[in-house]
């Protein structure tokens, strides 16, 4: 369950980008959206889950996660092309050559943030 | 309504941590190895085999990561490496910080080896960087052959994949040309070593091995030195 060290880290990035100047409440958030690579090891409904444990009694308690997924896909080395990795076979599609490096499926971050108000936080006005 | 587009990692805190123990490494020339495998596999008793072929030679920190008790700890004492034992609590993977705060703790002078034995688990250490040189990953016979397709991730992030228990293959159904083909999909580059703790087979290749990659870093931190 790495999962709520990873949603522990999400509440902080959210705390970060949503408060205001001293005294001001946060801003008020509607939804929150990951991304999370079809690689990164991460399960996104126990990413969604944790958070809503650990957002309990914050002013984000409530909020949903959306979760966009990031396809699995490698640049060939012999060819240079870009294709998607099937069944977790790493091998280049084009050319079938096992010399590959992985260009996207490996993300894991907090993509967006939206607010329910134009009033946005200090840093994003 | 307002969408802010913020993009911000999740394992940045741990990814800095991590970064600053490689730059550690690399300055220093240690070689850093991070064991993972599922519970059982054969972790500790692999370092029982192995470490009293390196730590007559070298310097060898061990890092023991469990979530409770230093019964492992206990067993590597009479190894002659160094060795401290990190409880996680509650997480059942290491993460950067913990490394950090063992490391100072066991002020090991110029170690030439690390190993930091992971929290059994196929799963969650594979998502968090420690800083490690390289993975080495345990799988065990009487696991199953199938587990690289199961737990793919771990097998990705592993440079040498260590087939242990070799002793048990004629009492069990293991197909251990499939376990290497699945492990080769998912890391084409992947080596393989078989080995068996109880037999002692495979132990001093494992150790060569383990001697090939310290000189390698060793040679590139005195490269780095005299440019």
């Amino acid at each position: 369950m790495h999962e709520v060290s990873i949603a522990r880290q999400l509440l902080a990035a959210v705390k970060d980008h949503s408060t205001r100047p001293r005294g001001d409440p946060p801003a008020r958030l509607t939804r929150i959206v990951i991304r999370v690579g079809e690689l990164a090891g991460v399960a996104p409904d126990a990413v969604t889950f944790a958070f809503a444990c650990l957002a309990h009694d914050t002013p984000w308690a409530g909020v949903p996660v959306d979760c966009e997924t990031v396809p699995l896909t490698v640049a060939c080395d012999a060819c240079g092309a870009i294709t998607p990795v099937v069944n977790l076979v790493f091998r280049c599609a084009a050319c079938a050559s096992p010399s590959t490096r992985i260009v996207s499926g490996r993300e894991l971050e907090l993509r967006a943030l939206e607010f329910a108000e134009e009033e946005l936080p200090c840093e994003h006005r | 309504m307002s969408t802010v587009d913020v993009a911000v990692p999740l394992m940045a805190a741990n990814d800095a941590v991590a970064r600053d123990h490689r730059a550690m490494f690399a300055a220093r020339g240690i070689y850093a190895l991070n064991l993972m495998s599922g519970p059982g596999a054969g972790k500790t008793s692999l370092l029982e085999g192995v470490l009293p072929l390196l730590a007559a030679r070298y310097t060898c920190a061990v890092l023991e990561g469990d979530i409770a008790g230093h019964a492992d700890a206990d067993r590597l004492r009479g190894t002659g490496a160094r060795v401290a034992q990190v409880n996680t609590g509650a997480e059942c993977h290491l993460e950067a910080q913990m490394i950090h705060d063992t490391l100072v703790e066991l002020s090991v002078r110029d170690p030439e080896l690390v190993v930091i034995e992971n929290v059994g688990n196929l799963v969650c250490p594979a998502e968090f960087d420690l800083g490690e040189d390289d993975c080495v990953m345990v799988l065990s016979v009487t696991e199953g052959h199938d587990k690289p397709k199961k737990y793919p991730l771990m097998f990705r992030h592993a440079r040498l994949l260590v087939l242990n228990k070799i002793d048990l293959l004629p009492y069990t159904n293991f197909d251990l040309e499939a376990a290497v083909r699945d492990a080769r999909d998912l890391h084409p580059g992947i080596e393989v070593l078989a080995v068996s703790c109880r037999t002692g087979e495979g132990l001093p290749e494992l150790a060569a091995w383990i001697e090939e990659r310290m000189a390698a870093k060793a040679a590139t931190a005195v490269r780095e030195e005299v440019s």
